[in-house]
């Protein structure tokens, strides 16, 4: 189960699992964000290659238009993901 | 333990049910658990995107011999795909000139101990292996 959960138009919550089975729900969610968000990772339990494609394509849009993600809270087999990704590079992670 | 999944996404809550019936009954530590995942749903996931024709499910085996914790994902296949040969992934460019396509299988590489691969019989089987602690 995944689901986004938006506190305000820049506070973003993300919990369960971020799955190839859950790329449209996810990207629907994610266009949604149109300036600077952080983006909690506290309960996110997975992410895959497919979920981190919809990351960096909706990092992507925002940078090209001057804002970006701030992902905070991430656990310590996301963070692996991130740093083998080389995604610190892309993303500003707390 | 063996199962078979129909090739689609949507039968990867299922698979992940299966691993943790796996994980529970071969000991698996938790620390390994999230790499076998996600090692399983990216061989999984290309089975499906890219090897979309012949047998419509895909067999999942799960084993443990000592401290060897092993995943094979066996699907129909007409021409062979070895995943360890998979190009190099572009990881150091600016956002604006990278593009994630390939990034699964790089991460699927760092996060096993050992993939192997074979093809006959217009079967192909990709093995995960993972080393365990204890």
């Amino acid at each position: 189960m995944f689901s986004v959960t938006f506190k305000d138009k820049n506070a973003v919550a993300l919990s369960g699992r971020l799955d190839a089975s859950q790329t449209d729900a996810a990207r629907l969610e994610f266009d949604k964000i149109t300036e600077s968000a952080v983006m909690d990772f506290k309960n996110l339990e997975y992410i895959s290659s497919a979920g981190l494609g919809i990351l960096f394509a909706t990092q992507k849009r925002l940078k090209s238009a001057g804002h970006g993600l701030k992902l905070i809270n991430l656990n310590s087999h996301i963070r692996d993901v991130f740093r083998y990704a080389r995604f610190e590079m892309i993303f500003e992670i707390e | 333990m063996e199962r078979a999944f129909k090739k689609s996404v949507q039968s990867l809550d299922a698979i992940f049910d299966f691993l943790d019936e796996g994980f529970e009954a071969f000991h698996v530590e938790e620390s390994a658990r999230f790499s076998i995942r996600f090692g399983v749903e990216e061989i999984f996931t290309n089975m499906v995107k890219y090897n979309p024709g012949g047998r419509d499910d895909v067999k999942v085996m799960i084993a443990r011999e000592g401290r060897q914790f092993s995943v094979r994902l066996v699907d129909s296949e007409e021409h062979p795909f070895d995943p360890r040969l998979s190009k190099e992934v572009d990881l150091e460019s600016p956002i604006d000139e990278r593009e994630p396509g390939g990034l699964g299988l790089h991460l699927t590489k760092e996060f096993m101990d050992r993939i192997e691969y074979d093809h006959q019989n217009h079967t192909g089987s990709v093995t995960l292996i993972k080393y365990l602690e204890k």
